[in-house]
């Protein structure tokens, strides 16, 4: 029987290399994806500022009523706690 | 834009709102034309529905018009894109509403120089200094405006609306919320604004007490110019 398997089994061909190009592909979308969302780490609650300071200004100028603009707040105040 | 007269800070011409289409739509604005002189004091008034708030929001670039032109400082908004516009309504525009819009996480001097931080301008400090003495909140200035009165709050959003100088001032019904005397204080502070540091404010009102602090009155009634009138007590006709 192993040497019925020796006999066929030449060792892997060039398509092995696939496997870590796939996952090392993977690995890289998983960041990609966890960073834009702002998920992890101080970048998450940076985005969180930025968004704020957005929304101020917008209100400042009046360009989003009072309701409207303690809604947004308490949506990314949410956000940011999460 | 002839003779010695300074071009003015806003101008409509026959500026048009139509609201909805077909049968149901709704005239609010019917070919205004109308000047902001630089440097005065301007009331729009009219009755509610007559078409004052649309020009107004018109003029601040916050709704487009279905036709005609509006001008600020000699640029015509309709051409704008949307950055564009969203810019000269930061750098040139300064905004005072009824509800007063002060950000309620920060004190009172963090709100005043909010646009200013925003956009990355460094407030000039001498002016600023001005604008905050002006108010007259002294050490409430750091309180955030829940722990300030109505008249409070809206004089910190006129001091927020002046301190990036803008070519032009915009409030709407600013004593909308207010009680008599902590309106006349809000009121004075504009007239203020316009005498001593030389801005120019359009005021949209329905009371004409308020109007009374102002140059002169443009009156809407039907989305149409109905009349203009300077305020004698204050300002001679014929200027």
């Amino acid at each position: 029987m192993f040497t019925l398997l020796a006999d066929t089994w030449h060792g892997p061909g060039p398509w092995i290399l696939v496997f870590p190009l796939f996952w090392l592909g993977v690995i890289a979308l998983a960041f990609f994806f966890l960073a834009r969302r702002g998920g992890c780490g101080p970048r998450g609650r940076w985005a969180g500022a930025g968004g704020r300071s957005v929304l101020d200004e917008r209100f400042a100028r009046g360009e989003i009523s009072a309701d409207e603009y303690r809604e947004r707040r308490s949506v990314l105040d949410e956000g940011a706690r999460r | 834009m002839s003779g010695p007269t300074p071009p003015p800070a806003a101008r409509a011409v026959r500026a048009t709102k139509v609201y909805g289409s077909g049968a149901t739509a709704v005239l609010a604005l019917d070919e205004v034309s109308v000047d902001f002189a630089a440097g005065r004091f301007t009331a729009v008034m009219g009755p509610s529905g007559s078409g004052k708030s649309t020009l107004m929001h018109c003029v601040a670039g916050l709704d487009s018009l279905t036709d005609g032109q509006v001008f600020v400082g000699g640029v015509e908004l309709g051409t704008l894109p949307d950055r564009e516009l969203t810019r000269l309504r930061r750098d040139r525009i300064g905004f005072v509403f009824q509800a007063f819009n002060l950000v309620p996480t920060l004190t009172a001097r963090e709100n005043i120089v909010l646009p200013d931080r925003l956009a990355g301008r460094r407030p000039d400090t001498g002016w600023l200094d001005e604008v905050v003495g002006a108010v007259g909140l002294g050490d409430r200035l750091g309180h955030r405006p829940s722990e300030l009165s109505g008249g409070q709050q809206q004089r910190v959003a006129v001091a927020r609306a002046l301190a990036g100088r803008p070519e032009l001032i915009l409030a709407d019904e600013p004593t909308g919320n207010l009680d008599s005397h902590s309106g006349a204080e809000v009121l004075e502070l504009l007239r203020r604004a316009v005498d001593d540091m030389g801005q120019t404010v359009v005021m949209v009102t329905h009371d004409p007490r308020a109007a009374a602090v102002a140059d002169e009155a443009v009156h809407l009634a039907d989305g149409r110019l109905d009349r203009r009138v300077t305020v004698p007590e204050i300002q001679t006709a014929g200027a």
